[in-house]
């Protein structure tokens, strides 16, 4: 196996986090995985991308993600690259147009993280929730992302991973 | 993607100490072992988490060292100089401009003879302004007299940095550790992160404040030379030692049988070997040969190379590559590419084509990648 997922966000939302959240979960669960984010003009708002990659075996490519197996799409208003067999996409109460054959999995980020009280500078954390959801569509064990989640978060994890729970049980896919 | 993952019942992916650690990282959790007496840098990017990691556990009392904070860079080199002479193990870090500041110090470390690790998160140097990574400050090093290790990946960065407190104390030569910047210094990997007990510093001699010692005074005659021969003598055989235990100069991937050779090094080998095992699926017989150092430079490897030798540089001189440059001084007629200034990366793809195009006999003597 050899998944290679971009992940679109503004900066603010968690992408980068979460990238790295999910590549720790991957490890935990026995896999090779990296985690990389494109550094440009790191301001809020701003159009962010990361990258991950989870194999089997040693990933020895840094490149950047160009043609990624899935998409985590943050903001529906962010387009992406390539040619995704699945688009993980918060549906934000809206749904999400579906392309070609593209499967797409909708789930509400901006409600579960308000709810979740994961906010920062009026800007909804979307992270937590969008990794959950992503983390089902790639067969990422529960019990391994909980514990990437406390990892890399370590005393902020907890509403975090309660985001995360309710996104991996609620995300669905069309 | 469903069933093809498979949960491991305990999420113990961790066995082995297997850690997700950026190349940022995995040098910092390296110097940690070394326990070095005394670190000194300034925060530069893509440099900097190295360093407010390092201060972080001297903060949380996991590393006993004493982080000192410096204006500059020319002063973090002047604190680990100052500090080596004393006979403390020491570390730094730098990036790009940060290097080029710290330029003058670095001659008379080398000059010195003092073991100091410093750690660089390769970066283009400007003008124009750009953070990303490329080998152009790396190679500012090239002529100073140090040696120059050059990670391919998070666990190489780890091992190449504990390894060089070693090497550097058993050749009183002062070793840097490359580290491409962000595609290897904010990229996090799976490392195994071994716990050893590295030996304390070996001192050749250990000058205090209270002695009465003028060290580097002025060198007339035949001093300064003589000196200048001494580092450079040492310096060609430190080769035997990274031969012996700090895991060779090269790596060679699938040269056994190749009839073309790809030379290159730091994180960029990666994708260039994913490109040569797609060559490989096509009956291509081509390897790479992957430079772990480039001072010392591996001459003896590089004659041993097939005859048809393409080198992928991250940096150049003039219009050819500086390893290119430094291959062909070896008596190896070779075709060169540069790639990857100033961040701009090629894909696997891209390699690819251009690796083709070399087997194929349609590359020019010099492209660049752009």
């Amino acid at each position: 196996m050899f998944l290679e997922i971009s992940i679109y966000c503004r900066g603010g939302q968690g992408g980068v986090t979460t990238a790295r959240i999910l590549a720790a979960a991957a490890m935990l669960q026995g896999y090779f995985s990296q985690s990389m984010p494109q550094f440009g003009p790191e301001r809020r708002g701003a159009e962010v991308r990361a990258f991950l990659r989870i194999s089997d075996n040693e990933i020895r490519r840094k490149c950047a993600v160009t043609d990624p197996d899935v998409v985590i799409l943050f903001d529906q208003r962010l387009g992406y690259d390539g040619d995704p067999e699945t688009v993980v996409v918060n549906c934000n109460s809206k749904p999400f147009n579906q392309i070609g054959q593209t499967k797409v999995c909708q789930v509400d980020a901006t409600e579960i993280a308000v709810r979740h009280g994961l906010v920062s500078a009026g800007w909804p954390i979307l992270g937590p929730a969008m990794g959950g959801a992503a983390a089902k569509i790639l067969d990422i064990d529960y019990r391994c992302l909980m514990e990437a989640i406390k990892m890399e978060l370590g005393d902020k994890a907890e509403k975090s991973m309660k985001a995360a729970e309710e996104a991996y049980k609620v995300v669905k896919c069309v | 993607m469903s069933g093809s993952m498979h949960a491991e019942s305990d999420c113990d992916g961790t066995r082995g100490m297997r850690k997700l650690l950026t190349s940022n990282e995995a040098v910092a959790e390296a110097v940690k072992l070394a326990k070095p007496d005394v670190i000194a840098a300034y925060p530069i990017t893509p440099q900097s988490p190295i360093v407010e990691k390092l201060s972080e556990m001297v903060e949380n009392g996991e590393l006993d060292s004493r982080f000192v904070r410096v204006e500059s860079e020319h002063s973090a080199m002047g604190v680990v100089i100052g500090a080596a002479t004393a006979g403390a193990r020491v570390f730094t870090a730098t990036s790009s401009h940060g290097l080029a500041y710290m330029y003058e110090m670095c001659w008379w470390a080398a000059g010195s003879r003092l073991p100091i690790v410093m750690a660089l998160a390769a970066r283009s140097i400007g003008a124009p302004w750009n953070i990303h990574g490329d080998h152009l400050d790396l190679i500012t090093l090239r002529d100073l007299g140090w040696i120059i290790s050059v990670a391919e990946n998070a666990q190489e960065a780890f091992d190449m940095t504990l390894n060089a407190f070693l090497l550097s104390e058993e050749v009183n030569i002062p070793v840097a550790v490359a580290i491409d910047g962000f595609t290897m210094s904010h990229t996090a990997e799976v490392v195994n992160v071994r716990q050893v007990d590295i030996p304390l510093r070996k001192q050749a001699y250990r000058i205090l404040p209270e002695m009465e010692v003028a060290l580097n005074a002025v060198a007339f005659g035949d001093a300064r030379m003589l000196a200048r021969y001494d580092l450079a003598k040492d310096l060609e055989e430190s080769a035997s030692s990274i031969e012996e235990k700090y895991g060779g100069l090269v790596e060679r991937y699938r040269l056994e049988d190749a009839e073309y050779a790809v030379v290159v090094t730091g994180g960029l080998s990666g994708d260039v070997k994913d490109a040569v095992d797609m060559l490989r699926k096509e009956g291509v017989k081509i390897g790479v040969m992957r430079l772990r150092f480039i001072r010392p430079f591996p001459r003896k490897a590089v004659k041993e190379l097939p005859s048809q030798v393409l080198v992928v540089d991250r940096a150049n001189t003039d219009l050819r590559g500086v390893l290119s440059v430094e291959v062909a001084a070896c008596g190896v007629e070779n075709k060169n590419v540069v790639a990857g200034i100033g961040g701009k990366y090629p894909t696997v793809d891209e390699l690819y084509s251009c690796l083709k195009r070399f087997v194929d006999g349609k590359l020019s003597d010099v492209e660049w990648l752009i």
